[in-house]
């Protein structure tokens, strides 16, 4: 195992492009120049993480509960998020190098091995329900399963015709913006505005109190916003970019601001689905499409429609984010070239792993019988039980000098990540109870 | 003339190499930096940690498995 790896000149030139622009616009004092040319990771990998799974669990969190105590929990999660992708900003400038690598330079192979096989195995398995998500909202306007997964493995495959980072993010932003259709679907619904503020102040009501049911979509909601390949994909996407450590400010500026967007679309969402639980419908085990079909009563039939469009964005863009997180950290750990800025022949197998692993779970979806729903079930609730430990390496790297510098993290940051660190570790272990006890919550606590 | 080269991605890249060199002058320094970096000894606290959260790892996986199979077959 290397990992050292060359840079080609044409990827040293695109970025130096890149840095050009960003200098050209600070001397000239243009800051939302800077903030728009500098923007990008954060938005993506927020926007990224509200994909297939992650929308029908706030669906599913909307017409089980309604309007109360999710809302304002879900925009706790984001709050969450960003304090952890923060770090990965600092870490990415300041080393130009991903998060695997860094991993395996500080902490060696056998502790890298399992963070690559925690993120490995989570990647794939998300991969496989954003393509179940792409297939359910095509579904919708009846494209048939094969055009459908395969329009996705297209997707992901563009980064190979664009073989430039800036062209392939602005691309997928381009594309992600459409999970913002979430917020006219539940206007669309007619919503008591004042029933959502009270919710989001008081964080009531909660419909049957906390049982194992709430326990797991608790954990779903978590899965849904902070994930291992979060850090991966932004940390490798920020050296990509080549944002250095006076880039810092805008950095944090593009992840709040993608915060801020995903959780209006996540709280759309909830908003969206809330009439499936003011009517009594039984959504428990609804998929992406029959949330669609069955919002018909309420959003009319552009509303449904749009519904559906989200589920479908939501997949093809999650798709794109985790095969490149998946690609990076490959790259990373082999020291072979894993740039966005190289074209296929210079890093081939970058491209591979880029395009096998979505092309891979596009294949599982067709496999007739195979389960998915389990797959489903399954995958945010993994995402955030191997997140402690990816915590726990974020932590250690951004406190050690040697790696981050002057940019290490402030004892506020630190209080802040160990506190989200052990929410999660402690949901982890409420969710675990539940399995073993499920007396314990079979009544109200 | 740079704007023009960096919207299209087809085009070909060039850029002097006075100002190659110096817009990525801070990144070629934290490479550097970053390929130097050595391994960091784990002390018995750290290691007692990392292997405390291993262990949550695997069992809370098989606890979600184990909630997996009997809400598929539930």
């Amino acid at each position: 195992m290397s990992l050292r790896d060359e840079t080609s000149e044409r990827e040293e030139m695109a970025r130096a492009l890149d840095r050009w622009r960003v200098l050209t616009a600070r001397r000239q004092g243009r800051w939302t120049r800077v903030l728009w040319l500098l923007a990008g990771p954060g938005i993506l990998v927020m926007l990224g993480e509200n994909d297939g799974p992650s929308m029908l669990s706030y669906a599913a969190t909307g017409s089980q509960f309604g309007i109360g105590f999710f809302l304002p929990f879900v925009v706790l999660t984001f709050a969450m998020a960003f304090v952890a992708q923060e770090i990965t900003v600092r870490l990415g400038a300041a080393t130009q190098s991903g998060h695997a690598e860094l991993i395996y330079r500080r902490y060696g192979r056998f502790w890298g091995n399992f963070a690559m096989v925690d993120l490995m195995v989570t990647n794939f398995m998300t991969l496989v329900t954003e393509f179940v998500a792409i297939v359910a909202g095509a579904s919708f306007f009846g494209i048939p399963k094969v055009v459908a997964v395969s329009a996705g493995v297209a997707v992901v495959a563009s980064g190979l015709a664009l073989h430039r980072y800036w062209a392939w993010e602005r691309l997928t932003m381009a594309l992600a913006l459409f999970n913002l259709v979430f917020i006219p679907v539940a206007v669309l619904t007619h919503p008591d505005w004042g029933a959502v503020g009270r919710a989001m102040v008081t964080f009531s009501p909660l419909p049957g109190g906390f049982n194992a049911n709430t326990v797991t979509l608790l954990l779903a909601d978590i899965g849904a916003t902070i994930t291992p390949w979060m850090l991966f994909f932004q940390q490798g996407a920020v050296s990509d970019k080549g944002l250095t450590g006076q880039d810092i400010r805008e950095g944090r500026w593009d992840t709040a601001i993608g915060a801020l967007v995903a959780a209006l679309a996540a709280l759309g969402c909830i908003v969206a689905t809330a009439p499936l639980h003011t009517h009594h419908m039984n959504a428990a085990s609804y998929n992406a499409a029959q949330f669609a079909q069955a919002l018909v009563p309420f959003a009319g039939r552009w509303g449904s429609a749009l519904f559906a469009l989200g589920v479908l964005e939501a997949g093809l863009v999650a798709s794109a984010t985790i095969s490149v997180s998946s690609a990076y950290a490959w790259g990373e750990v082999l020291g072979k070239a894993h740039s966005l800025n190289r074209p296929p022949k210079e890093a081939p197998g970058f491209y591979a792993v880029l395009v096998g692993v979505a092309a891979l779970a596009a294949g599982v979806v067709l496999i007739p019988h195979f389960p998915l729903e389990m797959v489903v079930i399954l995958v945010n609730v993994i995402a955030v039980l191997t997140m402690p430990p990816a915590i726990g390496f974020l932590l250690l790297l951004a406190n050690d000098p040697e790696v981050i510098g002057r940019y290490r993290s402030s004892r506020l940051l630190n209080v802040l990540g160990i506190g989200v660190g052990c929410f999660v570790a402690l949901a982890g272990i409420v969710y675990a109870l539940t399995v073993v006890l499920p007396a314990l919550f079979g009544s109200h606590f | 003339m740079h704007e023009r080269l960096v919207q299209n991605s087809s085009a070909p890249l060039s850029v002097p190499g006075f100002v190659q060199g110096e817009v990525l002058a801070e990144h070629r320094l934290a490479r550097r930096r970053s390929e130097s970096l050595s391994q960091r000894p784990l002390n018995h606290r750290l290691r007692l940690v990392l292997w405390g959260l291993r262990a949550y790892v695997l069992f809370m996986v098989a606890m979600a498995v184990v909630n997996a199979v009997k809400a598929a077959h539930g």
